[in-house]
């Protein structure tokens, strides 16, 4: 998992890798958790993601609950999710990173 | 004619019609008698010659084919024969005077004719058949002639004659080529029809020039441009006219010229044809070369007959003829060469004869000087010899004799050559003469252990003979017999017949060859081979008998007897002679012949009285020679040093050889039966023998007998005469170096054997033929048993053991195809034990350098490869049983590796069984026994159980496999315990998570489903819940509480309850959603959650729902269509607590299913969930089982994948009533 501070210091991206489910969640809950606490906007940075279960969208729900998260790069997979759930239409998602820092 | 010929219809020609018959014999046609007219019709609608003559003046009448026959004569029809044919007519006249007189038929065969068929004068020859030609009166009115041509006939019977000759010839013993080409062409002179003139030419040795070196029918030589004297087979120029010839001389097949009569006619001599004296126009040059190979003799010409055709048969007889030609000139050049060879072995032989006369002379006189004082020492009793040195001068006296011998015989072969020999014949009583030869020689007869027969009549006439020539014919038939009879009898025999004196003397010795009973008195011909006593002799003996016979007029033969053994006759005229004179005949000649016979029998070999003590501890010398005397001198002289063992011939020698082990072998390469180089290859192939020393001896001296003696394979050569000195320094130096040579040899062996490993030597077939001590310790067999061929005793067999003979078998594979290889193989010990051995094998020259050995090493791995292999099993067990926490598979998993393992039949747990099965104690420790089931203790978790390992057949069971089989079903105990615990934990989840689910009695048309995931072992967050509402309506449920166990449960019990609740109040699907929205916002573990909340109305045939981030439901309906229910989808629990929820509604057909699933059902790691979802859709899609369970099973059965899907799965299925309602 890479993170990258922004420029300003206003925001924090978070990158996870591989598949995200029950067991395997942690760490990017405990990133997700500090870089809500720290900045106003959290982006995700979803690109890396080759899994994730219903624990990932609920872990996701909550930072978007608590600060501004934007989701950048999610893949087909995971957007389908976000659609089925009917959660796409709530959640800050953007195709790119870049369009999600510049937003 | 001015009549019409209405009949006879002629078929001839205007000339019919023209003929002005009227004043011919036969006047007008119509006056024609009716047999004339027949006979006429006949004759000119045949298409052979026909002839006929009518009337008493024969008045011609004939047809087209007869035309060419009468030729400048023609044409005369109607005119009288005998005017017509006046010249033949003395000769025929007479026949047909007579036809026409008695009416008799007749013929005149084979008559020649001149026709002008082909455009030239041609010699054809007809046979004409006379036949009568009856009127009505009874008289003959003409006579029928029909003409047959016999040309092919007559020229064939004559050509055919004239190859006859040629072949007859042939026969003539003639051994130069030149004249054999002459008696040919004197043949082919005397029968010029065919071929009026020919020369034959026949290339010089070098094969530069072709010459004429025969010819016939021209007057003098050939001198023509194309016909020369000689041709260069460098042609002279490009427009060369013997270029024809020269052609014919180089290449295959023959090459006509025409037109020679314009360019330059042949001086051809008259008379070939009858036919006249035309010019030869045509002539072929044909080779003369033999049919089997390129070479050619030469070419001949051959002129053709200007009056015959030149056809197919024609030359088919030139070629015979030329064929006839090279055979002639073949026979003759191999009888010269046959000629040539046998003068020069006559011419060599009189050289020999020569040569040995005077060697022989030159040998006598010092011979004398050898044999004298050596007889005076022998007889000196003044001056007694010691014993010793009596022995030395009596060999020496003994071959001093047997010398002087076969000098006076080689001197008797010169003499008779030269005719300077003549028999001296005085009276002899030849009975007695020949009985007091024949007892002289016994003793050498008794020595050989050979009975003798002596038959001579007592009482016999006086003859003339000479008696010392009498004495060497009777003496050297005995000795031959003597040489060449192993055991049996030697009969002599003496009889008069009158006007011949007989004597045989047959043996039973090895006979002779038949083949070769013609050359058994050819002088230097040996023709018994190896089989007799000795192999001494020159091959002169009987050529002398032989040839003595002759000089008194007699004769001498060979006789092979029936049964075994050769007769030898010898027959001489007897000549009466006035008395008898006394016996005498020369006892020095006798004892000589005896002396040497004596020599020749084994038992002088056997015991020497005074044999020189063999030194102890010295080098022990086999001496194999044949002639006592040499081997008594040899092994007197290496006595002094040596230990000596004798051998009186080469197979004694290599008993001898291989019983005693001698350090170094001296032999003779002459001797009988094996002689010395099949010794010395005896030898070698024996690897006990191989590495002896052996130093030959041989009468052959030069450097290449040597050569060849090295060759063999023999370590140092002697050639006769040798100095004592040189050969007791020979046998010590290559003692010395074979000791050298064996010390090196007995280091390495050492050296081998002292290394650990088990060592072997084996040839490229793999043979073994060397092993060391650490070998025999490793498998048990050892180096008295070498060689071992392949299969090599110690190899698993395919029968007890086709894993390690598959092995092996691909490490000799390998071994044979690299020459090297690294394997661990499992062999067997000789006592049965089977061994795990790491074998290294190599290729090596071996020390001769002329082939490749094959070398390895083999160490014992068992105890490692045991291990190392029961850790592997233990290791891939406990990796084959991790990950797996049901009971039932641990065992199913963990029965089938122990059963793979042993390559068992049949694995089995018993439970409730007497337990005692131990298998490392009950058994005796490395028990050989062969078993075919083995018991062993299990404690599955709950009891004790035996398992049980049955063989398909007896197997051994070694301790090794008994240790592992313990730690094997030890490890599996383990598991088996995990498990147990692990069944009960999920046992209890289960019966947790059913007790929370829902209900147990569902309404009809429903189904449920819980299947949590294969390794949970907590209770999930899923539930389902149907429950009846009031109007006949059910309420139902699926939601799925984000995260596992207990806690996880609990929110799920909360929510399930509160949802019961909302919707037994009557709230609609989005009511409940939005009320458990409010109440999951208080709960921490309810965020998130998904649920689908569905009202199902039967008798309306429809059902509302709203689904909160939960996944569509599916509504298969009866054609067999299925639609996601995603119209109400919204955000799952909590996310936005307050706001409201959608609902819709969706009519349910009579026979429609409605499935409610949570995602475990349709989700998959890396795949969209889509692909899921579509996957149950087409579940769903088509014919569906008629309950609501099955339909539940058939889902679960096609989606779940027995039992791999990773999450918990709770499934609800609907079906709706095809009657409607209650």
């Amino acid at each position: 998992m890479a993170t990258d501070n922004g420029p300003s210091a206003s925001y924090q991206v978070v990158a996870p890798r591989g598949d995200l489910d029950t067991d395997t969640l942690g760490p990017l809950a405990a990133e997700l958790d500090d870089a809500a606490a720290r900045h106003p906007v959290v982006i995700l940075d979803a690109s890396g993601i080759t899994f994730s279960d219903s624990s990932f969208l609920r872990l996701v729900l909550l930072t978007h609950r608590r600060t501004e998260l934007r989701i950048a790069a999610a893949p087909p997979a995971v957007a389908r999710l976000f659609q089925l759930i009917s959660v796409d239409a709530m959640l800050h998602l953007y195709p790119t990173l870049d369009a999600a820092r510049a937003a | 004619m001015e009549e019409p010929t209405a009949e006879p219809r002629s078929a001839l020609d205007p000339l019919m019609l023209r003929t002005p018959w009227a004043e011919t014999v036969l006047g007008p046609v119509r006056a024609w008698p009716a047999e004339l007219r027949a006979a006429v019709g006949v004759c000119l609608n045949s298409p052979f010659p026909m002839l006929i003559m009518w009337g008493p003046d024969l008045a011609m009448v004939y047809n087209d084919a007869f035309v060419p026959i009468l030729g400048a004569k023609h044409p005369a029809l109607g005119l009288p024969c005998a005017e017509v044919w006046a010249d033949a007519w003395p000769v025929v006249g007479d026949m047909i005077t007579r036809v026409m007189e008695r009416g008799e038929s007749t013929y005149h065969e084979n008559l020649p004719l001149l026709l002008q068929r082909h455009g030239f004068d041609e010699t054809v020859y007809f046979t004409f058949a006379y036949s009568a030609i009856p009127q009505d009166d009874g008289t003959v009115g003409g006579v029928f002639t029909v003409v047959t041509e016999t040309t092919p006939q007559v020229l064939g019977t004559r050509r055919l004659r004239t190859l006859r000759e040629l072949g007859q010839a042939r026969s003539a013993r003639i051994a130069d080529a030149g004249q054999a080409c002459a008696a040919a062409t004197a043949v082919l002179a005397a029968h010029r029809e065919d071929v009026p003139f020919g020369v034959v030419y026949l290339l010089d040795r070098d094969g530069g020039t072709a010459r004429a070196v025969s010819s016939f029918g021209l007057a003098g030589p050939p001198q023509l441009p194309w016909l020369p004297s000689t041709v260069a087979m460098a042609a002279d120029g490009p427009a060369d006219e013997a270029e024809w010839i020269r052609q014919a001389l180089t290449a295959p097949g023959p090459r006509t010229r025409s037109g020679l009569a314009r360019v330059a006619p042949a001086p051809v001599l008259p008379g070939a044809a009858a036919a006249g004296p035309a010019p030869v126009d045509t002539a072929v040059a044909l080779p003369l070369s033999a049919t089997s190979s390129d070479h050619s003799y030469g070419a001949v010409v051959l002129g053709t007959s200007p009056y015959l055709a030149l056809d197919d048969s024609y030359q088919e007889y030139l070629s015979l003829a030329a064929d006839h030609l090279t055979a002639a000139i073949s026979d003759a050049r191999a009888r010269a060469a046959q000629l040539r060879r046998s003068e020069e072995l006559a011419e060599l032989d009189r050289a020999k004869t020569k040569f040995f006369t005077s060697v022989s002379h030159e040998l006598r006189t010092p011979l004398t000087l050898i044999a004298g004082p050596a007889a005076d020492a022998l007889a000196d009793e003044l001056h007694p010899l010691a014993p010793a040195q009596r022995r030395r001068l009596e060999v020496v006296h003994r071959n001093a004799g047997r010398l002087r011998r076969l000098v006076d015989t080689l001197l008797d072969f010169s003499r008779i050559e030269d005719g300077r020999l003549r028999g001296e014949p005085v009276p002899v009583d030849l009975a007695t003469l020949t009985r007091g030869i024949a007892q002289s020689f016994a003793p050498a007869v008794e020595r050989a252990r050979l009975r003798f027969t002596v038959d001579c009549p007592d009482d016999s006439p006086a003859v003339l003979i000479d008696p010392g020539m009498w004495e060497r014919i009777v003496l050297n038939l005995l000795s031959n017999a003597v040489k060449f009879t192993l055991d049996g009898e030697i009969r002599l025999g003496l009889r008069f017949t009158g006007a011949e004196v007989e004597l045989t003397v047959a043996d039973t010795g090895i006979g002779i060859d038949p083949a070769e009973l013609p050359h058994v008195f050819e002088r230097f011909r040996q023709v018994r081979g190896t089989g007799g006593r000795s192999h001494e002799g020159s091959g002169i003996g009987l050529a002398l008998v032989s040839e003595l016979a002759s000089l008194h007029g007699g004769t001498a033969e060979a006789a092979r007897r029936p049964d075994r053994g050769t007769t030898l006759t010898v027959r001489l005229p007897a000549r009466p002679a006035p008395q008898p004179a006394s016996p005498g005949f020369s006892h020095s000649v006798v004892q000589d012949y005896v002396a040497e016979a004596l020599q020749w029998s084994p038992a002088t070999a056997a015991a020497d009285p005074d044999a020189p003590a063999a030194a102890t501890g010295a080098d022990r010398v086999l001496v194999a020679e044949d002639n006592a005397d040499l081997r008594s001198y040899l092994a007197a002289l290496l006595a002094p040093e040596y230990a000596v063992t004798q051998a009186a011939d080469g197979r004694e020698a290599l008993r001898l050889a291989r019983e005693l082990r001698p350090d170094l072998v001296l032999a003779d390469v002459m001797m009988p039966g094996l002689d010395g180089f099949a010794l010395l290859r005896a030898l070698r192939a024996d690897p006990a023998t191989a590495r002896t020393p052996v130093v030959l001896l041989s009468a052959r001296a030069g450097q290449e007998a040597a050569a060849e003696g090295l060759a063999a394979g023999a370590d140092d050569y002697l050639a006769k005469p040798f100095s004592s000195a040189d050969l007791l320094a020979r046998v010590r130096s290559n003692l010395d170096l074979a000791r050298l040579r064996n010390h090196e040899s007995a280091w390495r062996t050492a050296l081998v054997n002292a290394m650990q490993d088990g060592f072997f030597v084996a040839r490229p077939d793999l043979s073994v033929i060397e092993v060391n001590d650490g070998f025999t310790r490793l498998l048990g067999y050892d180096a008295a048993q070498l060689p071992w061929p392949v299969p090599h005793p110690w190899w698993p067999t395919r029968e007890q053991d086709p894993e390690g003979y598959a092995l092996v078998e691909a490490a000799v594979k390998l071994v044979r195809s690299q020459g090297h290889g690294r394997f661990v193989l499992p062999l067997r010990h000789r006592d049965g034990r089977r061994l795990w051995v790491d074998a290294a094998l190599d290729s090596l020259r071996d020390h001769r350098g002329t082939g490749r050995l094959l070398v390895g090493t083999l160490r014992d791995v068992t105890v490692a490869h045991l291990a190392a292999e029961r850790d592997a099993a233990v290791s891939r067990l406990t990796g084959r049983l991790a990950g797996i926490d049901d009971s039932a598979a641990v065992l199913a998993v963990g029965l089938a590796e122990l059963r793979d393992y042993w390559q068992a039949e049949r694995v089995t747990v018993l439970r409730g069984q007497d337990t005692g099965a131990d298998p490392g104690g009950s058994a005796p420790p490395d028990t050989r026994e062969l078993v075919t089931g083995v018991d062993a203790p299990l404690f599955d978790g709950s009891e004790q159980a035996v398992l049980r390992l049955e063989f398909d057949r007896p197997r051994p069971f070694t301790v090794a496999d008994r240790t592992l089989m313990i730690q094997l079903t030890g490890h599996l105990q383990r598991a088996l315990g995990r498990a147990r615990a692990n069944d009960e934990q999920r046992r209890v989840a289960l019966a947790l998570q059913r007790a929370i689910l829902g209900p147990a009695d569902l309404p009809p048309g429903f189904a449920v489903r819980y299947e949590p995931a294969g390794s949970a072992l907590e209770v999930g967050g899923d539930w389902y819940d149907v429950l009846e509402l009031p109007g006949h309506r059910y309420g139902v449920v699926v939601g799925d509480v984000v995260g596992r166990g207990l806690p996880a449960a609990a929110t799920m019990g909360q929510l399930r309850s509160a949802a019961r609740a909302l919707l037994l109040e009557n709230n609609g699907p989005a009511r409940v959603l939005e009320a458990l929205d409010r109440f999951a916002d208080l709960l921490p573990g309810a965020f998130c959650t998904t649920v689908f909340c569905a009202v199902v109305d039967p008798a309306a045939g429809s059902v509302r729902y709203s689904s909160a981030g939960h996944l569509p439901a599916l509504l298969a309906h009866p054609d067999g269509g299925v639609r996601r229910l995603d119209g109400a989808q919204s955000v799952p629990l909590a996310v936005t607590p307050g706001s409201e929820r959608p609902e819709t509604s969706a009519t349910l057909p009579a026979g429609a299913h409605l499935l409610l699933y949570t995602d475990g059902l349709v989700e998959r790691r890396h795949e969209v969930i889509d692909t899921g979802i579509e996957r149950a859709e087409a579940a769903l899609a088509g014919e569906l089982p008629a309950t609501p369970d099955a339909v539940v099973d058939h889902l679960c059965a096609v989606l779940l994948d027995q039992g791999r899907h990773e999450d918990d799965v709770a499934l609800l299925i609907y079906r709706q009533a095809w009657s409607s309602g209650r």
